[in-house]
């Protein structure tokens, strides 16, 4: 990912779905811009790690060994969302799951559907950006 | 399904430049995962129904829902597209079903092998 085997400008639109902290982020960003023709569009969705409660969980994944340190390290922050957002011309930028560590709990209790509905509820009430599990990043027109 | 098979290209892209030891361990889980997934043979196949925000558990799901409605929002047939770290392809078909040309990366041979078989598509080019 931070040697990608394609041209420069070939191609419309790059997507990722949780694969962004698999490489170095500044080498991985600017590859993603280089080979986007100008107006291109990125679309991806991927974890966040400034809750402490998923940092806590993907620490004992890490100490379990299903997860390298450097995927801890990759995982995207707030000021690579901005840095990737400022390469475009627009950039819209969702956030998720600010409650989801209390959800498979909840589910357990009244089911999957209804917990997943108090979890989107959740969402769309409070502002989640500085809680959240996932994003889903759209930067339209690459500049 | 014709369509698939001309909409997408396979790439591989390992950079062993860059592969670092943690890299390596990603990159042997993931290929060993998607091993024992061909050893498995013909239920990938039955699997396939199975793709994007369907796979996560619904408590999971609305980040994934979302990502597939912006691509098809956004993604058009006439698009070059270009998926990074496709890897079994779980998030693949919400691209190929834009009619876009899809090419589908990812560091792991094996895990490409699953998606070509997942999707029904030929392998064009390593």
């Amino acid at each position: 990912m931070e040697a990608l085997p394609f041209g420069d400008n070939s191609f419309d639109v790059v997507t990722s779905a949780g694969s962004l902290s698999y490489g170095n982020p500044d080498m991985v960003d600017k590859e993603i811009k280089r080979v986007l023709r100008r107006g291109g569009i990125l679309i991806c969705v991927d974890s966040l790690n400034h809750n402490p409660i998923y940092r806590f969980n993907r620490l004992v994944h890490y100490l379990k060994g299903d997860r390298t340190k450097s995927t801890l390290f990759h995982m995207p922050t707030m000021e690579r969302i901005h840095s990737i957002s400022k390469g475009f011309k627009s950039a819209d930028v969702r956030y998720f799951g600010a409650v989801s560590y209390l959800m498979p709990i909840l589910a357990r209790i009244i089911g999957q559907s209804h917990a997943a509905c108090v979890s989107d509820a959740v969402d769309r009430l409070v502002n989640v950006r500085e809680a959240a599990f996932k994003f889903v990043l759209v930067g339209n027109g690459r500049l | 399904m014709a369509s698939l098979r001309l909409g997408v290209r396979i790439f591989i892209s390992i950079s062993k430049k860059y592969m670092h030891s943690d890299k390596q361990t990603e990159y042997l889980r993931y290929d060993a995962r998607a091993q024992s997934l061909l050893a498995e043979g013909s239920s990938i196949a039955e699997a396939a129904p199975d793709f994007g925000s369907l796979t996560a558990l619904p408590i999971y799901r609305a980040p994934y829902n979302y990502y597939e409605q912006c691509i098809k929002r956004y993604i058009s047939k006439d698009h070059d597209v270009l998926e990074l770290g496709a890897g079994t392809g779980l998030h693949t078909y919400a691209l190929v079903q834009t009619g876009a040309r899809v090419v589908a990366s990812d560091i792991s041979a094996h895990s490409l092998d699953v998606l070509s078989r997942r999707l029904n598509v030929e392998r064009e080019r390593e």
